[in-house]
């Protein structure tokens, strides 16, 4: 089966997707607790942030589009890493790509990692600029 | 050329004892020098160096009598020797109430520079009186007290250091422009490699980063995309490679928040962020003056929206500067007053849709 993509905009408005996000937060709310208990809470409080799901199970790949929505960048944005052999994928045909679900999990938290460092970086240029002074 | 003109740290700190203006600048002086002194790093002294006016613009009575002495085109002024020293020889300061002493004494002080030595209240005709008591204390135990200590040559170091850093940030963001508007007018990719300051720049490059532009063009409007790949080359300065960083970043787009960032190879990393046809122009009529804009100091523009997160990690983040990650997934540092600003609009939705 191919990944699933649920935009988490149909599901902010009230319509029947947001009716059966309401039943299944209910139904969960009875069930024995779990590792998929959890995961389908996850979903669920996923989608009420407005955030996209992607279904998927590890084995599978996913397409340059949909790795590009899930690290919030654009196409071209991610072709560079591609082309760089930082995340690994296969040639489907002569030029469409596909990236192994796993590797996505695993460049995610990279990624995440990265911004992190990078956004304390920038707030804490001026301790930056002190410090260099010892390099000089 | 102008004289450099400079007051010993021991003249401001136990001479001047009285009279400044700016009391919070005598304590933070006080300080200086006793780190100075003592084995205080050079990062150490350049926290406090750079909220204090350089000595000779301290707002003190003999400073300012001091300074004006000794100005570039001051060649008119009529200067007095302190009679009876000439080893080194020292002129007279004046100012209202408070008299002092200076030398450009090539042996005392080296060449092209000015010190005011020493400071004291005026009391003429009683042994107290400033130039009675200098000369009698030069001629006892000489001048070396007097002159500037390793202190006072470590402090002008470090703000050499500091003018260096300066520089050597203009250099970067100017040539990130000049690499971008290359880059913009072929469509090719193009290189910068990042020196280290002077004058170390003999050294391998700290940094190497690439400009890929990238046009996209759909019906509505073309869209510019700039790929910046930064890959650090010299990991034993690493405090200079990231601020080198964050001037080639910040000269293409003050806001963080409009950058996205990738993981590359090793400890590379590609960012992106849409350059405004606006932009493109900056580029070019930079590239052509040479010179930077005002804009560009160095630093990231002010956070411009307020995004939202868990309020238990906003608060610990605040206390320690640590980054969270807003509802929208930009990681941001919570300053102390996001009121100010406007709601991050993907924040604001998301927080809304909360149940």
């Amino acid at each position: 089966m191919p990944a699933l993509t649920v935009s988490g905009k149909t599901v902010s408005s009230e319509n029947s997707d947001a009716t059966l996000l309401r039943n299944l937060d209910s139904w969960l709310s009875g069930q024995p607790e779990g590792e998929l208990h959890d995961a389908l809470l996850k979903i669920s409080a996923t989608l009420h942030t407005g955030e996209n799901i992607v279904v998927a199970s590890e084995q599978e790949e996913l397409t340059p589009s949909q790795v590009a929505r899930i690290l919030g960048v654009s196409r071209t944005h991610l072709y560079k890493v591609l082309d760089a052999g930082t995340l690994p994928y296969r040639l489907v045909g002569a030029r469409d790509r596909r990236i192994a679900m796993k590797d996505v999990k695993k460049y995610a938290e990279r990624t995440e990692n990265l911004r992190r460092q990078a956004a304390w970086q920038a707030a804490h240029l001026d301790d930056l600029e002190d410090a260099a002074i010892d390099e000089m | 050329m102008g004289l450099i003109r400079r007051v010993t740290l021991r003249c401001l700190c136990e001479d001047l004892n009285n009279d400044w203006v700016n009391t919070h600048q005598r304590r933070e002086f006080a300080r200086l020098w006793r780190l100075a002194q003592g084995d205080a790093s050079n990062s150490e002294l350049a926290r406090i160096i750079k909220v204090l006016p350089p000595t000779v613009m301290i707002d003190h009575p003999l400073v300012k009598s001091f300074r004006s002495a000794f100005e570039d085109d001051a060649k008119t002024v009529r200067r007095e020797s302190i009679s009876g020293l000439s080893d080194p020889h020292f002129w007279k300061q004046k100012s209202n109430r408070w008299r002092g002493a200076a030398t450009e004494a090539i042996d005392a002080v080296g060449d092209g520079e000015v010190w005011l030595c020493a400071g004291g209240l005026r009391a003429r005709g009683d042994n107290r009186d400033f130039y009675n008591q200098f000369c009698s204390q030069i001629k006892a135990r000489g001048p070396l007290e007097f002159l500037p200590t390793p202190a006072d040559r470590r402090y002008q170091e470090v703000e050499a250091k500091n003018a260096r850093k300066e520089a050597w940030r203009e250099q970067i963001q100017l040539s990130t422009l000049v690499c971008l508007n290359e880059a913009l007018k072929t469509s090719e990719d193009n290189m910068l490699h990042v020196p280290a300051p002077k004058p170390d720049s003999e050294d391998a490059p700290l940094l190497h980063v690439t400009f890929q532009v990238d046009r996209v063009d759909d019906a509505v409007e073309s869209i510019i995309e700039l790929v910046v790949q930064v890959h650090v080359n010299d990991p034993k300065h690493m405090n200079l490679a990231i601020l080198a960083k964050n001037y080639v970043l910040n000269a293409v787009e003050p806001n963080l928040d409009a950058w996205n960032l990738l993981p590359g190879a090793g400890t590379d990393e590609i960012w992106a962020t849409d350059v405004t046809p606006q932009f493109g122009e900056l580029a070019a009529s930079t590239s052509e003056s040479g010179e930077l804009p005002d804009s560009s100091r160095g630093k990231w523009a002010p956070a411009s929206s307020a995004h939202y997160s868990h309020k238990k990690y906003l608060v610990e983040a605040h206390l320690e500067g640590d980054p969270v990650r807003g509802l929208c997934g930009k990681w941001f540092v919570p300053t102390g007053n996001p009121d100010n600003h406007p709601i991050c609009p993907i924040c604001d939705e998301r927080y809304q849709a909360l149940p």
